[in-house]
């Protein structure tokens, strides 16, 4: 009797208390997201009509003709500009080509999609030092290649603005250096889309965002391009599971999960992939279920492995037996029946 | 050779590795609790990680700092404004929160802290390696507000000196400012209490339209900081006013700041 009881409640842990770390294909579509990373560089390189950077810390322009401005009319031009920008300070570049971002150092990033009257705007804050470098293009017929920032250090003083315009073919490099903590917009224009892959993610990842107005977590999933839909597959199962577009989503990753591809246009297309200890997703935050495969999921998945299972229960269980009477005649107890 | 000792051996064997495992747990548990136990208590001040109701105004203020001094981890850091003369029953408070926010870091002193009125006042002490080291907040991304208010009336700020060691100060106040919009332009104005103009440098910040005519100066969720210098006039309650432009819009938006200037000489004493 005691041993069906057993052998009940193994099952019923088995089927939903056991949920073995496996190898998923996260397909999400979201307006933010936050990780930790060791990855060395981010952003594929793009072409960008206005990029802001906050808390910029150095700039170096290298160009043919590259005219500058400082706040107090001082008209200056040459092929090489130092500018030194102070802790708050920051800067915008028009009509220019980034290179991939370097991280100096494990960072935290935070990947956001805003919607603008443009059209969008893709942002990336980063806890941790950025460096990057640019290169201007040749101006068009609305906007024209230049640049202009905030808090720099001149010699007319500490908190002075300036603005200039590179040379007019573009070609001029900008290489620049951020403050440890700096945020990236980029505007996106129709067909313009910025992405990377291959990203190492190190830590738990929470898809929710915090409405300032009420301390309730909110999603941040948004409903997937046509042709997309916001579900995991766990290859080894080929079992799909769909997230609802409103949930919010909590992933514990493995020793190895990587943020595979992401594209930012209406929205944030996620592809992540690799070893998943656990994801959760529900309505709110005390609704988090496991959406992992159970260990019963496992074993019907594979039959072999099921087969040995139950044979190495099986030889387990007479093993016991054995044992249990060996002791008993050892230790010369008797049996209750 | 004894079981015993070779039982020894293993353990030895393993020890080095499963005390790894242990440093490292306990390494991670340490960041973790950081993260998520929210708001501790000490005994000036409440400080740690929350969320403050803020994010979708579209001007919030983070510091207006008289003068920051850098610091290194362990500091103990002090933070000295001058208090007017003010009704008792005014609600004074010190706060600081990271200006680029990352872990939702915020410190606000407790209610029951006595202050002298009329006075230099300093609130201290605040190490760092309470809550400020173990996030990684570096100190020029840290803004601090000092203020007085009156139940049912608007705060009014206390331009604060935020140091280490030094007690040095300054008339030129740094405001510091999360944007809720994309802004093109921003100006600031001042008035006294009565309303009178104040005259201050002028602060109007541009983009410039003729590279590109929906230019951001500031972005959605960015910071903004810009300085004020005040040296030139006379103790008192003034009221600042930002008008920010948005790209595309006719429409301003716009933020009142209160504030209490006092002259320091030779710096606060």
């Amino acid at each position: 009797m005691g041993g069906v009881l057993i052998s009940t409640a193994l099952v019923v842990l088995m089927k939903f208390g056991l949920h073995p770390q496996t190898i998923a294909d996260v397909s999400l579509n979201v307006s933010k997201i936050s990780f930790r990373t060791n990855g060395v560089r981010i952003l594929a390189p793009t072409t960008e009509e206005q990029l802001l950077i906050a808390r910029i810390a150095s700039l170096e322009i290298r160009g043919r003709k590259v005219q500058m401005v400082e706040a107090k009319g001082l008209r200056k031009e040459g092929n090489s500009f130092q500018v030194q920008v102070g802790p708050a300070g920051s800067c915008s570049f028009y009509r220019v080509r980034s290179s991939a971002l370097e991280l100096m150092g494990t960072s935290i990033i935070t990947l956001g999609w805003a919607k603008t009257a443009a059209g969008g705007s893709a942002s990336l804050q980063v806890h941790g030092t950025l460096k990057g470098a640019l290169t201007s293009q040749p101006s068009g017929p609305a906007s024209k290649s230049g640049f202009s920032c905030i808090r720099v250090h001149t010699d007319a003083g500490s908190n002075e603005t300036v603005e200039g315009t590179f040379s007019p073919q573009g070609g001029d490099s900008i290489l620049f250096t951020t403050a440890p903590d700096t945020r990236l917009v980029i505007e996106l224009t129709s067909g313009v889309e910025i992405g990377d892959t291959q990203i190492p993610i190190l830590d738990e990842i929470q898809l929710s965002d915090i409405d300032p107005q009420n301390p309730e977590e909110k999603t941040v999933l948004l409903t997937p391009p046509a042709g997309h839909k916001n579900e995991i597959l766990f290859q080894a199962l080929d079992k799909t599971v769909g997230i609802h577009d409103d949930d919010l989503v909590v992933m514990r990753p493995g020793r190895s999960f990587y943020l595979r591809r992401f594209v930012v246009k209406d929205g944030i297309q996620l592809s992540l992939h690799g070893e998943l200890r656990d994801l959760r997703a529900g309505a709110g935050v005390s609704d988090l279920q496991t959406r992992m495969p159970s260990l019963i999921d496992h074993l019907k998945a594979n039959p072999v492995v099921s087969l040995l299972s139950a044979f190495g229960g099986m030889i387990l269980t007479v093993l016991a037996a054995v044992l249990r009477d060996f002791l008993r005649k050892k230790l010369g107890l008797k049996s209750k029946e | 050779m004894s079981s015993t000792s070779v039982g020894r051996k293993a353990l030895f064997a393993v020890l080095p590795t499963r005390l790894q495992a242990i440093g490292v747990f306990f390494a991670l548990s340490l960041a973790t609790c950081v993260l998520a136990d929210g708001m501790k208590e000490f005994d000036n001040r409440f400080e740690g990680t929350t969320v403050r109701p803020h994010g979708l105004e579209d001007f919030t203020l983070l510091g207006i700092h008289r003068n920051f001094e850098s610091f290194s981890h362990k500091a103990n850091l002090h933070v000295r404004f001058f208090l007017p003369p003010v009704n008792p029953k005014s609600q004074v408070s010190v706060e600081a929160a990271e200006i680029q926010d990352s872990f939702h870091y915020f410190m606000y002193s407790k209610s029951s802290l006595q202050w002298k009125v009329g006075d230099w006042n300093t609130f201290e002490p605040w190490p760092t390696n309470a809550v400020i080291d173990a996030l990684g907040i570096q100190p020029d991304n840290l803004g601090v507000l000092a203020k007085y208010r009156l139940e049912g009336k608007f705060p009014v700020y206390l331009p604060v000196n935020v140091y280490e060691n030094r007690k040095s100060s300054k008339q030129t106040y740094t405001f510091h400012l999360l944007s809720g919009q994309d802004l093109q332009s921003l100006e600031v104005t001042a008035t006294t209490a009565a309303g009178m103009e104040a005259k201050v440098p002028e602060v109007n910040l541009k983009c410039p339209m003729d590279l590109h005519p929906n230019c951001v100066l500031f972005a959605a969720g960015n910071t903004l900081a810009f300085d004020l210098d005040m040296s030139r006039l006379p103790d008192g309650e003034y009221h600042l006013k930002l008008v920010g432009r948005v790209p595309g819009s006719e429409e301003p938006t716009s933020l009142g700041i209160a504030l209490y200037h006092h002259v320091a000489a030779s710096g606060p004493p």
